[in-house]
């Protein structure tokens, strides 16, 4: 079994961090994984994206043409990204961001309230953390506990980061568990 | 004790060096290089080492062969532009048997051309080191951990054959992330008696020369020492033929169709074959790990009774590897080719399609 996730937003959403996390905790749940970040000459508020295989064999290709799951943070992301979702496969929009999304026939749309439940967490860069939570409950490729335990030990070097990354984590995942 | 972690191509390959007993980098920032040169701006001094950050690749490959007629395990990373500078003093350590290593992590095309992955620097690296057509060790290392592992043991490679080796990677490879084993710290030997190391003898005379030359030999002239040293080289380099061929052979045994591919081409057609081989379709891979000496017996091999069609895979418009490839192919064999070009990646799904259209 192996999952393609495609994470897209703009430069500071933390999607390459959220691609990063996917890959520690899913080696760290024994799996293979591998991370790919798309580079190039980029301007601040850019569109920022990378690609993460996570499965139970070794990983050829670390790239794929369309994905299981592709995570869209932004309207630029969103109109590139919105038809690479394979059939039967899920299209994540950031609804605060991207209003009256469609996805493609034979695919889910799940709307995220993205920075608004990052607010709830308290703090409004943790929209990579809720949404890292979101794509383990719903993926179920990553056990949540040892997800959890490699995000706070990626994600919380100092303790007072501790509770906002937790709770944006377990938001992440009462979302994700409500949408599967 | 090897440990297992998640890692960057580019940090895990610089690690592997650390490792290996390399103790002097010097390197000038491209990308897809720059993650290399940033990990042992402090990963060099913490191992003890000397990192320099040269104002060009020209100076960082003269510092490295400095540092290598110092006796040190000494090495230097770049990309395809900055590979173009090097190459007057990579001619010049091919030619006075240097042992250092270089990583060219490739980016796609001529000039500044594109910044992301590519291996479109086969021809270049491969056919010879700079001017005069001499050679060194290539290798083309389909993962991380493979890269890892053929820098570990690429100095004791370079110290036994007195050669330059060339580490081909690329943009991909670089940039991506997996896990991976890490080797443990083993040391550098003393290299202080070797005829290419300046410097006081181990028995406290002092050197007369301070570099070997193929100027020095048996003969009565330059000319004629040039050309009994450089024939002398290659012999070592038939040798290689002989010895250091590497190559794998993936889901072969039943095969009826082939792909020929290397690096990360090599690891998205593995993809590919296992899709293809859910779908009954018998088919392998035949990889390239050393470039420099080329599989050449092996392809040679290959039998027109058994193997209907070959697909050559690699990143690189106009072909390169796919036409070296053909070369050593049984001409009843039918060859085609799949690749991209301009800093785009081979895709398994693309490759699957084209294997379906050889059927």
């Amino acid at each position: 079994m192996e999952n393609t996730y495609l994470l897209a937003g703009f430069g500071g959403q933390g999607v390459q961090t959220l691609g990063q996390l996917l890959t520690y905790a899913a080696t760290d749940a024994e799996k293979y994984a591998t991370y790919l970040p798309a580079y190039g000459g980029e301007m601040r508020g850019g569109t920022s994206n990378c690609t993460v295989k996570i499965s139970d064999e070794p990983i050829g290709s670390p790239a794929a043409r369309s994905y299981n799951y592709v995570v869209v943070m932004n309207l630029p992301s969103y109109n590139a990204f919105k038809g690479k979702v394979k059939e039967g496969g899920t299209l994540f929009v950031n609804s605060d961001l991207i209003t009256d999304a469609q996805a493609d026939e034979g695919v889910k749309l799940v709307e995220v309230p993205l920075m608004e439940m990052a607010k709830e967490a308290g703090s409004p860069v943790v929209t990579n953390v809720v949404m890292f939570g979101l794509l383990c409950a719903y993926a179920g490729d990553i056990d949540l506990d040892v997800a959890k335990g490699t995000m706070l030990q990626k994600m919380a070097h100092k303790e007072k980061f501790i509770p906002v990354n937790t709770k944006a984590f377990e938001l992440g995942v009462a979302k994700g568990q409500e949408a599967k | 004790m090897s440990e297992k972690v998640v890692k960057k191509g580019n940090e895990a390959i610089c690690e592997a060096a650390i490792r290996a007993g390399c103790r002097f980098f010097s390197g000038y920032p491209i990308t897809p290089q720059t993650t290399a040169t940033e990990y042992l701006s402090w990963r060099m001094p913490e191992a003890g080492g000397v990192f320099v950050q040269a104002e060009s690749e020209v100076s960082a490959i003269n510092m490295v062969a400095g540092s290598a007629m110092a006796g040190t395990r000494a090495m230097t990373a770049t990309s395809g532009p900055g590979l173009s500078l090097m190459t007057e003093t990579l001619s010049v350590m091919a030619g006075t048997r240097l042992p250092a290593v270089i990583v060219n992590i490739q980016r796609a095309g001529a000039g500044i051309g594109a910044i992301t992955g590519n291996q479109s620097d086969f021809y270049m690296v491969t056919k010879t080191l700079g001017h005069g057509g001499l050679t060194g060790l290539v290798y083309g290392p389909e993962s991380i951990q493979e890269s890892i592992d053929i820098m570990y043991e690429s100095w004791d490679l370079a110290e036994k054959y007195r050669t330059p080796v060339i580490i081909m990677t690329d943009g991909v490879m670089g940039q991506m992330m997996e896990q991976v084993e890490m080797p443990d710290y083993k040391e550098a030997p003393d290299l202080s008696d070797q005829p290419y190391v300046a410097g006081k003898r181990k028995d406290g005379r002092k050197k007369h020369l301070i570099m070997d030359s193929p100027y020095f030999g048996p003969m009565p002239t330059q000319n004629d020492n040039l050309e009994y040293n450089y024939a002398e080289y290659e012999k070592v380099y038939e040798s290689w033929e002989e010895n250091e061929v590497r190559y794998e052979e993936y889901m072969m045994e039943d095969a009826e169709y082939l792909i020929v591919a290397w690096g990360t081409s090599a690891r998205v057609a593995k993809t590919a074959i296992r899709h293809l081989r859910e779908q009954g379709i018998k088919v392998g891979l035949f990889r390239p790990i050393t470039l420099v000496p080329f599989p050449k017996k092996q392809l040679q091999a290959i039998d027109k009774n058994k193997i209907k069609g070959i697909l050559t895979v690699e990143m690189s418009v106009p072909s390169q590897f796919h036409n070296e490839v053909v070369h050593y192919i049984d001409k009843d064999i039918k060859v085609e080719k799949y690749r991209r070009g301009g800093g785009n990646m081979v895709l398994d799904e693309e490759i699957e399609e084209c294997v379906k259209k050889m059927l």
